[in-house]
């Protein structure tokens, strides 16, 4: 699951700074630009305090998103997230799906490219022998047990096996699962 | 229902439409018949609405949805008010706002809630995409779309969108206020 906050102007602050006035600015500076807003402000252009609970609001739910992304306070704070990203905002793919969570996925060493990107964006080379339908074996390294199931799609390469357990790879790794015999066309 | 019944009518994809409360609901019962676009794993279907339908009436269809894990791509656009009939509060309304049904009067100044954030809610079901954008920041907002249209599984786009009338901005402003929205935190994309 990734979350990513890239496309904010300011994702490890609380606020941003408008670099051109040096001000920073916040959801006050929001709320004066709106109608919607205007009975919140006094003559002088104060805030009510029902508005600056609602800048506290705002603060909180960006402080809740920074936390998720681990930008915040973490010691991942300012990493990965943002630049590993996809670039799709308060994006958060629980990409892992069920195929991860239930099988680490032919061979342990190369699990994290096996349990896909979930997005079907990958493309994939042939395995000679494989065509949709094509039934197969697949061996449970935890209890050993063979599982059976059939290919499902080419592009992307998709394995379905009769425990509901869908295997999303490339046909490199597949390549790899045959040849270690954990895979093993029927 | 304001068209002709499935295929009756003139767009050429599959297309329908349906009250907002049941929009999910139906594009989980259809997703299979409703084959937009097929990439090789399953169906898909699309679905259009606004905040008041997703946040609230059709709140429980949407988290159904979902839940179903099927090839479905739901695209809200968030104005904050019910927008088509007159500008209401929803639950993505901010705290403060001035609204019909949380008018800014003497002794309740607008909305008194907080907000719901429709985009934490959604991305804790599992296996699902979800991203927040707007019209203003254009690669972001295409970044987002065809991501959500790439993965396969339910995935869902919110988008703030200025309704200029309820928000008292001029109709020229759209672009500025969504930059400004993200700016301050309002609406972090």
């Amino acid at each position: 699951m990734r979350l990513s906050l890239q496309g904010n102007p300011a994702v490890t602050e609380d606020w941003w700074t408008n670099p051109k006035t040096n001000e920073v600015v916040d959801f006050i500076d929001f709320a004066r630009s709106e109608g919607r807003f205007g009975k919140h402000f006094d003559k002088e252009g104060n805030p009510s305090e029902t508005l600056l609970w609602a800048k506290e609001d705002r603060l909180e739910n960006w402080h809740l998103l920074q936390d998720l992304a681990g930008l915040r306070g973490g010691k991942s704070a300012g990493k990965a997230p943002a630049k590993s990203s996809d670039g799709t905002s308060v994006a958060m793919k629980s990409a892992a799906s069920k195929s991860a969570a239930a099988k680490p996925t032919i061979a342990a060493s190369t699990a994290p490219k096996v349990v896909n990107s979930a997005n079907g964006a990958g493309k994939n080379g042939a395995v000679d022998g494989f065509v949709v339908g094509v039934k197969i074996k697949y061996r449970d390294r935890q209890t050993g047990a063979w599982i059976n199931g059939t290919v499902e799609s080419l592009d992307p390469l998709v394995l379905w096996l009769e425990d509901d357990t869908e295997i999303r790879t490339t046909a490199e790794i597949l390549a790899a699962g045959l040849a270690e015999g954990i895979i093993v066309q029927q | 229902m304001y068209t002709s019944t499935y295929p009756y009518n003139p767009y050429l994809v599959p297309w329908d439409q349906f009250a907002v409360r049941k929009c999910p609901g139906h594009g989980h019962g259809h997703g299979r018949p409703f084959a937009l676009g097929s990439n090789g794993l399953g169906q898909q279907a699309d679905l259009v609405y606004r905040d008041g339908a997703m946040f609230d009436i059709g709140f429980q269809a949407l988290s159904r949805m979902f839940a179903s894990g099927m090839n479905i791509k739901v695209f809200v656009l968030d104005t904050q008010v019910y927008s088509n009939t007159g500008g209401q509060t929803s639950t993505s309304s901010y705290t403060g706002q001035n609204t019909k049904m949380s008018v800014h009067g003497k002794a309740i100044a607008g909305k008194q809630e907080r907000r719901k954030e429709i985009a934490q809610i959604a991305m804790m079901h599992p296996r699902t995409f979800v991203a927040q954008t707007t019209c203003a920041h254009v690669n972001h907002f295409y970044r987002s779309v065809l991501d959500a249209l790439e993965f396969d599984g339910p995935a869902m786009v919110c988008c703030f969108t200025t309704c200029q009338p309820e928000h008292g901005v001029a109709d020229n402003m759209a672009t500025d206020q969504a930059r400004l929205a993200v700016d301050t935190q309002t609406f972090p994309c």
